[in-house]
């Protein structure tokens, strides 16, 4: 299939820090409505790959493509039209600190010209939808959980129904309860909105629930990619040491440098 | 040859932060004279800089004021020219130590507290967060303090002038014995235009540098709770050196003027 083919397409992609090479000619496609989660171990690009879709980071070389249309290099107008259709839950869900809960699940609504009222009304909506009833919408995020932070996140990413949901680890600092009832939410939002998602995590748990298909990255590349259930009988040595957490592997190399 | 590479190191790395910060301040004022505005967000500010400034500026001008008439008196009074301390007290107050004292003393409040809220939301991914929410960061976070430090500092100035004369009229009148309504009419004839006027734009000046330098190093802090601690010091450090600096580039250009 042609890159123009796939929701999401990153081809020959390459990103280094000085002299630090962290994605070393990436390939990852995605089809419309795939969920698609990308393991790997801590520093290895995940997260850089995920800025490079946002255009928060620039790669040297390479082409990136939104519904095949390219997205590097592009003016603040057309980033701004992009980051449109992309909701997006940060690791520690970056809620903003001056702002209620209602006022940061609204936050993107009201930046694309929603009034405040329909705003809030959509942001309760989804508040719901992630589980969280009226008595949190006018509190602060320092006054909740980590779990409730990890909701209030989700909600902000699907208040704008977006096509596309980026996951920067889900459950990372949540309890392994907390950590299924987000998988368990993320599960429903998507199916809720029929959206694109690539999530990034170490958690397995989490990978096997949400994912259609996982991939693994390693020194910069996508060492193996499959439907979920073949993850398993992969064959691929660096993904068998990951899933089953061993000490022993190419891992090893990697964790002595 | 190997000690000339350190030199180069530290060279390239300067010319390095000076780009960037050219490139910083570049993209800061263009956002901040371009749509969308924040104005919610410009008032919320304007009060933090202003309002909330006002009682240690004001606390700053009046003990400044009152040490300034004790001084001149105690040097005046040698060649017998105490008459000359009301203008010398307006003249120092509007021209000097209004604008560079509620300058120093703004930067410690202001820079400090830019630099850290803006760093600790560049830390915790805030930042990234407002991109992807579709709001220019630039916009949100550094355009209203821009806008909102240049418009404050002039006006905290003007006050900080009115409490420092204030501070040397009292000294003057209760304990050195002036009369109150010559010492008022002595300031108000000496007193010109350009000496409150060079003050204000020297406020405007600060208050440029105090919001660039805390948003400068906010915007850029890395590596957690320690990064924010060192871009706030930053931020501190660079804003009262350059406030120094640039007090005596403005006040040669003005004596020019002047003269």
């Amino acid at each position: 299939m042609a890159e123009t083919d796939f929701k999401i397409s990153m081809r020959d992609v390459h990103k280094q820090f000085g002299p630090k090479v962290v994605l070393d000619g990436f390939n990852l496609d995605i089809a419309k409505g795939e969920s698609v989660v990308v393991i790997g171990g801590s520093g290895v690009g995940k997260s850089v790959m995920l800025k490079c879709l946002l255009g928060l980071l620039t790669p040297e070389s390479g082409a990136i493509t939104i519904d095949g249309e390219n997205i590097i290099g592009i003016s603040t107008g057309q980033r701004d039209r992009i980051n449109h259709q992309i909701g997006m839950l940060f690791q520690m869900a970056a809620l903003f600190d001056s702002q209620s809960v209602w006022e940061n699940v609204a936050f993107g609504l009201m930046a694309r010209g929603t009034s405040k009222s329909d705003a809030r009304d959509i942001a309760v909506a989804k508040l719901a939808l992630v589980g969280l009833g009226s008595e949190v919408i006018d509190l602060f995020p320092d006054s909740l959980s980590g779990g409730m932070k990890k909701r209030v996140g989700l909600a902000r990413a699907i208040a704008t129904d977006p096509e596309i949901l980026f996951f920067d680890e889900p459950t990372t600092g949540l309890d392994p309860i907390m950590g299924d009832i987000i998988n368990d939410l993320i599960v429903h939002c998507v199916e809720e909105t029929g959206a694109t998602t690539l999530t990034i995590t170490h958690d397995m748990q989490s990978a096997r629930k949400i994912a259609d298909k996982i991939a693994m990255i390693y020194n910069g590349k996508i060492v193996w990619m499959g439907p979920t259930g073949d993850i398993d009988q992969s064959g691929n040595d660096i993904v068998t040491q990951f899933i089953h957490g061993r000490i022993v592997g190419p891992f090893q190399a990697t964790a002595q440098l | 040859m190997n000690f000339l590479q350190p030199i180069g190191n530290v060279t390239f790395a300067f010319l390095a932060t000076i780009g960037r910060l050219i490139v910083f301040t570049g993209t800061a004022l263009l956002h901040s004279v371009r749509s969308p505005f924040y104005p919610r967000i410009i008032v919320k500010q304007m009060i933090e800089i202003g309002y909330f400034s006002l009682p240690v500026v004001g606390l700053t001008a009046i003990f400044a004021g009152m040490v300034l008439a004790l001084q001149s008196f105690t040097g005046f009074s040698r060649f017998s020219a105490e008459s000359a301390i009301p203008n010398v007290v307006v003249l120092s107050i509007t021209r000097e130590l209004g604008p560079v004292l509620a300058g120093l003393m703004v930067s410690g409040r202001i820079a400090a507290s830019i630099a850290a809220e803006l760093g600790t939301m560049r830390v915790t991914e805030q930042v990234d967060a407002l991109t992807t929410l579709s709001t220019n960061p630039f916009k949100y976070l550094v355009a209203p303090r821009f806008i909102a430090g240049i418009t404050m500092m002039p006006i905290l100035v003007f006050i900080a002038d009115i409490i420092g004369v204030l501070g040397g009229y009292l000294v003057s009148v209760y304990q050195l014995g002036f009369n109150a309504a010559n010492y008022l009419q002595n300031t108000y004839d000496f007193v010109e235009f350009i000496d409150v006027f060079s003050g204000l734009v020297k406020a405007a000046v600060f208050g440029f540098i105090i919001t660039l330098m805390g948003c400068y190093h906010g915007y850029h802090s890395k590596g957690g709770a320690q990064g924010v601690g060192q871009a706030t010091t930053n931020a501190v450090v660079s804003a009262s050196i350059l406030i120094l600096c640039f007090n005596y580039i403005l006040t040669g250009i003005f004596f020019a003027v002047d003269g």
